[in-house]
C-alpha cells in the first residue's frame, strides 16, 4: 500500500486510507486538523469549509482520493508566523464569532470569496457566504467582518 | 479497499470501467455520489473520476449550438458569458444552486445522471431544448434530454456509458425565460421550481413555450399541457389561467408533513402564472 499523497497548508502528507473517505474525515481524524469541523454531512452547512487552491469547497463532499496534485488550505494554514490573517483579526475585532463552531468555514469560504473579489458589496458578501450556516444567526457580525477586512467601514 | 481512477481522456475511463469485475461507478465533482456511498446507496468497488478529462470540459461555441461538457463546473456555468449572453435564465438558475461550494465541484453532467427531481437546473435544460451525447464502447449516441429521464433517480444512461455534452440550441429572436423556485432558505432544495421559455413571432403570438418543472413528478419534467395552451395565443390573462389550471393537472406530487400535495399544488400555480406573466412582459418590452 502506497498510501495517498496530501499537500496540505504547503506540508506534504502521506495517509493510508481509502480514497473514498471524505477529505474532511481524513484532515480531522488521520492528520489531526481539528480546525476543520463536521456538522450536517450532506453538504449543507458549510462547516467543513477548506480551500483547493484559492476556490472553497466542501471537504465532506470531497473523496480524498481526488485530492492528488491539490493545494488544500485548512483553518490552521491561514496564519503566517503566528499572525492572524486580516480576515481572522477583522473576525476577531468585529466580535464576529458567538458559540463559533460554524467560524473555520465562514473565514475559508470569505478567504475565497475575497480571492476572487477584494472589494464586495454586501450583497456578494451575502451571496459569497450563502453556502455557510450559523445556527446563532449571527450573520450581520460575520459579514462586518468580511466588509471590515476588505478595508470597508464594518 | 475500492480503487480510485483519475481517468485523463473518455476512451481510458470507458476502458477502465469496462475491465473493472466489480462495481464501478464515475465520479466527477462527488457533490451527489458522496452523498450516495454515505447513505449505503453505492458501494463501489471502483470509482472513475473524470473530472480532469479536458475534452469534456468548457463552454463552446458551435454555430447553432452552445455545447457544454459534461464535468464543467457549475460555477464555470454562471461565470460563463457565453452563456449568458444566450440564456441568460441559465445562468440566473445556475447561480441559485446550493453556495459557491458546491458549484465549484459539481457539474453539470453529474446533475443530470443523477437524476434528481428536486434539482434546479435540469428543467431549465429541458425548456432549452437539450440534448446530450454519450459515449460507450462503440462509438456515441445522442439523446433528447427529454428522454433521458426515465423515472425517480432513474436515466437512460447505460452501464459502461459516460454522458460527455450536453448541447443547446441558440434560441430564436423574440424568445425569453426565467426560472422561479420556491426554497426555504437560500440555496435549499426547491419546494416548487418553475422555468417558462417562450418565442413570439412577429405579431406577438407565442409559437413555442416549454414549461419545465423542479419537484414536479418523479423526474425533471415539462408540464405539456400548459405549452400546449400557451402556443398559438398571445398569452392573455385567460390564457394564462388556462395553462395554469392544466399545469396543476400534470403534477405527479407526494407530499410530506411540512409541504402536503396541495399545498404544493397552490405554490406551483402560483410561481408559474407569475413567470408566464414576467416572461411576456420581459419579451413585450423588448419588442
Amino acid at each position: 500500500m502506497e498510501g495517498i499523497r496530501l499537500e496540505i497548508n504547503g506540508k506534504g502528507h502521506v495517509v493510508d486510507v481509502s480514497p473514498y473517505k471524505p477529505l474532511r474525515d481524513v484532515l480531522r481524524y488521520d492528520i489531526g486538523l481539528t480546525g476543520t469541523k463536521e456538522s450536517c454531512d450532506s453538504g449543507v452547512c458549510g462547516v467543513c469549509t477548506v480551500l483547493l487552491g484559492d476556490k472553497a469547497v466542501k471537504s465532506c463532499l470531497i473523496p480524498v482520493g481526488k485530492m492528488v496534485g491539490e493545494k488544500i488550505t485548512t483553518i490552521e494554514g491561514l496564519a503566517e508566523e503566528g499572525e492572524f490573517s486580516v480576515l481572522q483579526q477583522s473576525f476577531i475585532d468585529c466580535f464576529a464569532s458567538q458559540c463559533g463552531y460554524c467560524i473555520p468555514g465562514f473565514i475559508m469560504a470569505a478567504t475565497s470569496l475575497l480571492i476572487e473579489n477584494p472589494d464586495p458589496t454586501i450583497q456578494e458578501i451575502r451571496e459569497g457566504l450563502s453556502g455557510n450556516l450559523c445556527r446563532c444567526t449571527g450573520y450581520v457580525k460575520i459579514i462586518d467582518a468580511v466588509r471590515h477586512a476588505a478595508g470597508k467601514e464594518a | 479497499m475500492g480503487e480510485y481512477h483519475v481517468a485523463s481522456s473518455v476512451e481510458e475511463a470507458l476502458e477502465k470501467l469496462s475491465r473493472c469485475e466489480g462495481r464501478a461507478e464515475i465520479v466527477a465533482g462527488g457533490q451527489t455520489m458522496m452523498l450516495l456511498i454515505r447513505q449505503g446507496l453505492v458501494d463501489p468497488d471502483l470509482l472513475v473520476d473524470i473530472s480532469k478529462i479536458t475534452e469534456i470540459r468548457g463552454i463552446e461555441d458551435v454555430g447553432e449550438y452552445i455545447e457544454i461538457g459534461s464535468a464543467t463546473t457549475y460555477a464555470e456555468i454562471k461565470e460563463s458569458p457565453l452563456i449568458e449572453k444566450e440564456f441568460g435564465f441559465y445562468t440566473m438558475a445556475t447561480s441559485e444552486i446550493s453556495g459557491p461550494q458546491v458549484r465549484n465541484q459539481g457539474t453539470i453532467g453529474g446533475g443530470l445522471v443523477y437524476g434528481d427531481p428536486a434539482l434546479d437546473t435540469p428543467p431549465v435544460l429541458l425548456t432549452l431544448d437539450a440534448e446530450l451525447e454519450i459515449q460507450n464502447a462503440q462509438g456515441s449516441r445522442r439523446i433528447l434530454l427529454e428522454d433521458f429521464f426515465v423515472d425517480y433517480y432513474e436515466t437512460a444512461i447505460e452501464e459502461g456509458e459516460i454522458l460527455t455534452k450536453i448541447i443547446i440550441p441558440k434560441l430564436p429572436k423574440h424568445s425569453g425565460g426565467k426560472y422561479r423556485a420556491m426554497t426555504p432558505r437560500q440555496g435549499d432544495y426547491a419546494i416548487a421550481g418553475v422555468c417558462v421559455r417562450l418565442t413570439l413571432d412577429e405579431n406577438g403570438i407565442c409559437i413555442v413555450a416549454r414549461v419545465g418543472l423542479t419537484n414536479g413528478g418523479d423526474t425533471p419534467m415539462r408540464s405539456k399541457g400548459a405549452e400546449k395552451v400557451l402556443e398559438g395565443t398571445k398569452i392573455e390573462e385567460e390564457t394564462i389561467e388556462n395553462a395554469v389550471e392544466i399545469l396543476g393537472k400534470n403534477l405527479d406530487l407526494i407530499g410530506d408533513i411540512q409541504t402536503p400535495k396541495s399545498y404544493k399544488e397552490i405554490v406551483f400555480k402560483r410561481i408559474a402564472r407569475q413567470t408566464i406573466k414576467d416572461v411576456k412582459l420581459e419579451l413585450m418590452s423588448d419588442a
